[in-house]
């Protein structure tokens, strides 16, 4: 009987261990996750930082094109360069969403640039990042939210109390990108 | 006596550890379940543990039958048991398993696919389909759809031998299936590498292209939106340009009409020890809430187990 009862203890220990070590190591890979979700965003702002240059370029060679535009997003992209830390990027990743929206509403009122094979490749290319990107926030800000429940939730709160975990600001839309895009178009009446 | 009762406190044992051990595993991949968000397929990153919710694609896999049940699906499994008897009690054992396909085609709506390579897989169905049971003796007398379904995939068919045993010697013989219908949703975590790219945007065909041009040049209205510059004339420099862009709207259109494009695969999934490959067809939420009870009943049942094990050793030798 003895040893059955030191067996009981030992198997109430083993589960109490076993459970800590769960809670533990799934609160460790939450915290991950949200690092792994950051860096797959990343990938995608370098990727769109690397074309903004070839699309300015096929734009300002078509001497007509309003160059405010194209200077709002160079100095977006300039800004992005600079950010180190995930805010800093994630304001100036608004401000390149913004001014792309802008720049591929006023292209509406170029015909001689819209059917320009770079130009339509380009703005193709960049939609496709756009719509990665937006899917890939949704993603972290799901990750973020994940997190931040469980660190509060009983009894995983106990553990991220010990492990210093505290909860994670979400990716969220710039004021930037939220407002609509003012453009001037003078298009012929039909 | 003796004997017979220290086998049996040893696979209670051995089997109360398992359990044991089982359950944290349980555990493990329920939280990992409950912590991964669901990717897009055509947007997400790949790599270990990327959850997709999606049906299976019906548009490029043809039906089949299945073989015991005679459902037409687009992808089923065979599994194989034998029964195991002792003294008192007896148990089925896993011979072999067949699939009707390598994989299936999962598609979540976002515009591309996933192609899911099944062996090695974790499939977690509510209940198999279907059963046929004969004995070892008799195989000789099985359907003649599950003779042609083996007879198909006998080269991945390794433990399980395909010939009658002598009427001794004979075992109980157990052949289970489960199928995927077209368009059953299901969800899956695992691994995944890159898909192929997606498709490229097409060029204008020049039908498309010289009908725009006729059109432009008829249609008054037409010719004063093309006309860039505004000074009444359409250039011909500005009909090129105009019949591109009214051509390509009108190739995408009658094209999206007669052909649905079909997605391309952008995620594939494959089993990668030791990072967990589960295939269900049950809700996210259902799935959880299974494992959260077969955790506790294992993490429960098998120190009870295992305990039952050690008091019988104890009582009969100490």
């Amino acid at each position: 009987m003895d040893m059955v009862f030191l067996g009981g203890i030992l198997f109430v220990l083993a589960a109490l261990v076993g459970y800590f070590f769960t809670l533990y190591n799934g609160l460790v890979a939450l915290k991950e996750n949200i690092k792994k979700a950051w860096a797959n965003i990343d990938v995608i702002l370098k990727q769109r930082y690397e074309e903004l240059p070839k699309l300015i370029s096929v734009c300002e060679s078509f001497a007509k094109f309003e160059k405010g535009i194209l200077d709002r997003l160079m100095s977006a992209r300039e800004n992005y360069q600079r950010a180190q830390s995930m805010g800093e990027k994630a304001v100036a990743s608004g401000q390149i969403s913004s001014g792309l929206q802008g720049l591929f509403a006023l292209a509406e009122n170029y015909p001689e640039l819209k059917t320009n094979q770079n130009f339509m490749q380009l703005q193709e290319r960049i939609s496709q990042l756009e719509e990665t990107l937006a899917d890939r926030r949704e993603f972290y800000n799901d990750s973020v939210n994940n997190h931040n429940i469980r660190i509060q939730q009983i009894p995983d709160v106990f553990i991220a109390n010990f492990m210093r975990l505290q909860e994670v600001e979400m990716f969220q839309v710039s004021e930037a990108e939220r407002q609509d895009v003012e453009i001037k178009i003078d298009l012929p009446e039909f | 006596m003796t004997i017979d009762l220290v086998v049996h406190s040893a696979v209670g044992i051995g089997g109360g550890l398992y359990l044991f051990y089982s359950g944290f595993r349980e555990l493990r991949i329920k939280r990992t379940i409950e912590n991964i968000p669901t990717s897009k397929i055509n947007t997400g990153a790949v790599g270990s543990n990327v959850e997709i919710k999606g049906q299976i694609d019906s548009e490029v896999q043809t039906a089949i039958q299945a073989p015991l049940s005679g459902k037409g699906c687009l992808f089923f499994s065979i599994e194989i048991q034998q029964e195991v008897r002792s003294k008192d009690n007896s148990y089925w054992k896993t011979l072999d398993q067949c699939y009707s396909h390598d994989g299936f085609y999962l598609n979540d709506g976002s515009g591309a696919r996933a192609l899911v390579y099944v062996r090695g897989a974790e499939i977690k169905r509510e209940k198999s389909d279907k059963e046929f049971l004969t004995r070892s003796n008799r195989l000789d007398e099985l359907p003649p759809s599950l003779i042609q379904a083996l007879t198909e995939h006998r080269d991945k068919l390794k433990r399980f031998k395909w010939e009658n045993s002598s009427w001794l010697f004979s075992n109980r013989i157990r052949f289970l299936e489960w199928c995927f219908v077209s368009g059953e949703p299901l969800y899956v975590l695992g691994s995944v590498r890159s898909g192929f790219k997606a498709e490229k945007r097409k060029k204008l065909k020049f039908k498309y292209f010289l009908s725009a041009k006729n059109k432009i040049e008829q249609d008054e209205s037409l010719k004063d939106r093309y006309d860039e510059n505004r000074d009444g004339n359409l250039d011909p420099e500005e009909l090129e340009r105009g019949a591109k862009i009214l051509g390509y709207h009108h190739q995408t259109s009658q094209e999206k009409e007669e052909e649905k494009p079909k997605p391309a695969v952008k995620m594939i999934f494959h089993h990668t020890p030791p990072h967990p490959f589960i295939i269900s067809n049950m809700k996210e939420g259902t799935l959880v809430k299974k494992m959260n009870w077969v955790s506790a009943l294992k993490l429960f049942g098998g120190p009870v187990l295992a305990l039952a094990g050690i008091y019988y050793l104890t009582l009969n030798f100490l």
